[in-house]
């Protein structure tokens, strides 16, 4: 900041006073700012005949309220917020939210929830073994037909019991 | 459960005839596999009697049945589009009349991504929404953008993209974008999220990937067919390959267009009802997919074990298992996806797909999933193992060289014999056999440029007759010679994976991006450097050999300039204008295409919302208003953050001021803007900087 502009008591805010506090900012920080507000109307989106309005009513507020030591720039661009949330035209809102959307009810990120649940199913993983052994009985007992379906697996446990026995017996 | 009797008289009725056609396949496999392993036993100088040539016949057993599988498949697939007749063909079936047409269900279209390229993600979305639009039947569907983006930049871009397509099209509460906080299970655990919130409005989901584009008019076809066959639970599109404009590319897309349709018929004819689910570009009925398709964990550490990550085979299988069947429309046309721009890009995606396959090793035995399923799940596995089988098929012949070359044949061993043993080595037998195999890999690409001659004016759309021949050599000479580099890295990616290694899964390099030199270098140099050593070896010790290993040496020898040229937009371009490679969306571009140009070019284009185009990413989201607001808008947290959070957030926000976003950590700004208070916050403090040096570091001129 210009050590000029640093010098000097708080500013009376009052209208008198503001055109001659307004050329006491000739140099760098008040153009700083006058841009930075040009600007941020610019990217609001506020048609360019309405931004020198604004950014003028804001820096006039800003050099009345503004103290030693204190930024021009940050000032300013407290100020014109609070311009453009008494402004009718803007919503008169402070929130950037409500400036860009307040208007869109459309605006729609996602639908509204409609729960409901996904378990995840066990996936009930065998072994090889098991698993070929099973596929061979179903392969066997598959042509047959329910009362022989039967007996054959009976055969089949008896067989596999007697030959535990005799392996145990050896 | 809906319809059982109807599903299980449809299951019974084409189930009868699959059995049939897989027991032929199975005797069509291992017939002539038996045949020439037995051949090539005997071509082997000690007609496989020791160890190295027992291996060697196994090994080439396995290795002869994996590709007698793809003859088998394109000679079936080439047979039935040549009879026009598929009894089983489940679009076949008349549409249905224009009244119920217009009663379509609730369908959501669902764009999972992750680190995308947001311009492209929202252009492919735009065309498919004009597309659908231009059906007079949008009503019934709603678009679903779910991101799991982790890179707080693209994010930004992201919604920025999500809002303006909205604007461009009209189309908010239609569209909609959804980001998730925890990437829990990846692109599974993301469809499985939007089931749990919002599944229940929709009788069926699109799945589309970041990269696919569907023509409305397939969207409207599918959500029909799944409403004339109740018993279908997915309905899975062929998807052409379309799109880039690097020689690789434009060779897959190629080899994706020409002789993909008979594979695709080939499959349809073996699996029926059992068919794959890829993932995307298909059609999934909601209701059993949430009930019988949310995949648990594996047990163990990844990579074989945890989260499942080629989720679409197993959610095909417990699909089936719960009794829907899932079909594959090979001729619906109007689906497409993009292929990967390099070969690195390609390698990449390889190494996620091999540790997915290899998991699904694991669910081989697991209960009550069809036959066919179990072997879709082998033969994905098998899609990597091969090329180690490969591997070490070279390694056992060079190994019986080299052997045979130093070690001086035993005519009269310790045992009394009656005769001197031999060794004979029959080189035209040998020829005969690699004539065999080569028949084998190859005639189903000449079977596919075969129909398509047959088809009347099929081939002027590959550029003609003499182009399409042109065309489909020199795709083979380039798929020979990048063949054994394929071999390499899958053998890799198969042995990391079983040793442990992991990848992770980020997003896809889809645009153009030529690979350097370096690059190439640093990724080939291995390659390189075993082929000299292997080939100059076996030049010095058994020159017939050498020249036998030729085709595979001169692909590993010149990998690099290979991995660069096939990476070059400028070739591939220079053979369009040649009229090679060409494929019919090239030649005749459909409407989406031509609109997803265009949106592409709009999507480009600064938006006339923001004052500082020259910012991207999480800068625009704080110093632009316009993105700031919308962020804030798009997250609307209510939460109340503790007071410790709100101290290390506040001291995010200083360090964010006085150094800039620079100063951040991706997680550092990934937090703040989960915050709206703290990104409101930024972004006024920001506006209010007047020192030029901390104003610069966000781009605001002073």
């Amino acid at each position: 900041m210009d050590p000029d502009t640093q010098s000097g008591s708080p500013i009376d805010g009052s209208e008198s006073h503001k055109s001659s506090v307004v050329l006491q900012f000739t140099t760098d920080p008040l153009e700083t700012a006058h841009q930075r507000l040009l600007l941020y109307l610019k990217a609001l989106n506020i048609p360019v005949y309405q931004r020198y309005d604004l950014a003028e009513a804001a820096l006039n507020r800003a050099a009345a309220l503004h103290v030693a030591d204190s930024d021009i720039v940050s000032t300013a661009m407290r100020c014109l917020r609070e311009v453009l949330s008494a402004d009718p035209r803007f919503n008169r809102t402070q929130d950037l939210e409500d400036f860009f959307f307040g208007q869109e009810g459309k605006f729609i990120v996602m639908p509204p929830l409609n729960r409901s649940s996904m378990i995840p199913v066990p996936l009930e993983r065998t072994g090889p073994l098991k698993f070929f052994f099973f596929l061979l009985v179903r392969m066997i007992l598959a042509p047959l037909r329910p009362p022989f379906r039967l007996a054959t697996l009976c055969l089949l446990l008896a067989a596999l019991i007697a030959l535990f026995i005799w392996q145990t017996m050896r | 459960m809906p319809h059982t009797t109807t599903r299980e008289h449809m299951h019974e009725v084409w189930g009868r005839v699959a059995r049939w056609r897989r027991l032929i396949l199975l005797v069509l496999l291992f017939v002539p596999t038996f045949f020439a392993s037995g051949y090539m036993a005997s071509v082997l100088p000690n007609k496989g009697t020791v160890w190295y040539e027992t291996a060697l016949v196994i090994v080439f057993t396995i290795l002869f049945a994996w590709i007698s599988m793809g003859f088998w498949t394109a000679l079936v697939g080439f047979l039935t589009l040549c009879s026009r007749y598929n009894r089983f063909y489940i679009p076949g079936s008349p549409p249905h009349t224009q009244e119920s047409i217009a009663a379509l269900p609730k369908t959501a279209i669902l764009v999972p991504v992750c680190n995308e390229d947001s311009v492209r993600v929202f252009a492919g979305i735009a065309a498919i929404y004009r597309s659908l639009e231009k059906t007079g039947r949008l009503d019934p569907f709603d678009f679903f953008v779910l991101s799991d983006t982790g890179d707080p930049d693209i994010m930004v871009e992201e919604e920025l993209m999500w809002d303006r397509t909205c604007r461009m099209l009209g189309a908010h509460g239609r569209l909609f974008y959804r980001r998730r906080k925890l990437n829990v299970k990846r692109k599974s655990g993301n469809i499985a999220d939007f089931c749990r919130r919002w599944g229940k409005n929709y009788t069926y989901m699109i799945v589309l990937d970041a990269d696919s584009i569907m023509c409305g008019a397939t969207i409207v076809r599918m959500v029909e067919i799944m409403e004339q066959h109740p018993e279908v639970g997915i309905l899975q599109t062929a998807p052409r390959g379309i799109g880039k404009e690097s020689l690789l590319a434009r060779l897959q897309q190629f080899a994706n267009n020409v002789y993909g349709p008979i594979f695709n018929v080939g499959l349809h004819f073996w699996q029926l009802g059992d068919a794959h689910f890829w993932g995307h570009n298909a059609i999934l009925r909601v209701e059993p997919f949430m009930r019988y398709c949310a995949l648990d964990k594996l047990p163990g550490k990844p990579p074989l074990g945890g989260e499942i990550m080629s989720h679409d085979f197993v959610e095909a299988a417990l699909m089936r298992r719960a009794g829907w069947a899932v079909w594959l429309a090979f001729d619906l046309g109007g689906s497409y996806e993009e292929m990967p721009p390099t070969l690195l890009d390609e390698l990449k995606r390889d190494r996620r797909w091999c540790q997915g396959n290899m998991q699904h090793l694991r669910l081989l035995f697991t209960k009550g999933l069809c036959p066919v399923h179990r072997a879709l799940f082998l033969n994905g596995a098998f899609a990597y193992v091969s090329a180690l089988l490969w591997l070490l098929f070279l390694t056992l012949c060079t190994a019986a060289a080299f052997y045979h070359a130093f070690h001086k044949p035993v005519y009269f061993p310790p045992d009394k014999t009656l005769f001197p043993i031999w060794p004979v080595w029959q080189p035209q037998w040998s020829v005969i056999l690699l004539a065999f195999t080569a028949i084998i890999l190859f005639m189903p690409k000449g079977l596919a440029v075969l129909f398509i001659l047959f088809q009347r004016g099929a081939a002027r759309l590959h550029g003609g007759a003499l182009k399409l021949f042109v065309s489909a050599v020199l795709e083979i000479i380039f798929s020979t010679l990048l063949a054994p580099v394929r071999m390499l890295f899958h053998s890799k990616f198969v042995f990391v994976t079983l040793l442990g290694g992991q990848v992770g899964w980020a997003g896809q390099q889809r645009g153009e991006r030529e690979t350097s030199w370096r690059d190439a270098v640093r990724f080939h140099w291995g390659g390189t450097l075993l082929a000299l050593l292997w080939g100059s070896s076996m030049f010095l010790i058994n020159r017939t050999f050498f020249w036998w290993l030729t085709p595979i040496l001169t692909g590993l020898a010149l990998s690099i300039p290979l991995c660069v040229i096939t990476s070059k937009v400028s070739w591939g371009r220079a053979l369009r204008r040649m009229g090679l490679l060409l494929i019919p969306e090239e030649v005749e571009p459909p409407q989406e295409l031509l609109w997803l140009q265009q949106y592409l070019a709009a999507l480009q284009r600064p938006s006339p919302l923001l004052a500082l185009p020259t910012l991207h990413g999480f800068p625009r989201a704080v110093v632009e208003p316009f993105v700031n607001a919308l962020h804030t808008r798009i997250i609307r947290s209510n939460r109340t953050v503790a007071e410790m959070i709100k101290k290390r957030r506040e001291a995010l926000v200083a360090r964010a001021l006085s150094q800039g976003p620079n100063a951040l950590t991706v997680k550092e700004k990934k937090e703040l803007l989960s915050d709206p208070t703290c990104m409101k916050h930024l972004h006024q403090r920001v506006w209010e900087l007047s020192d030029h040096e901390h104003a610069a570091q966000w781009n605001l001129p002073v």
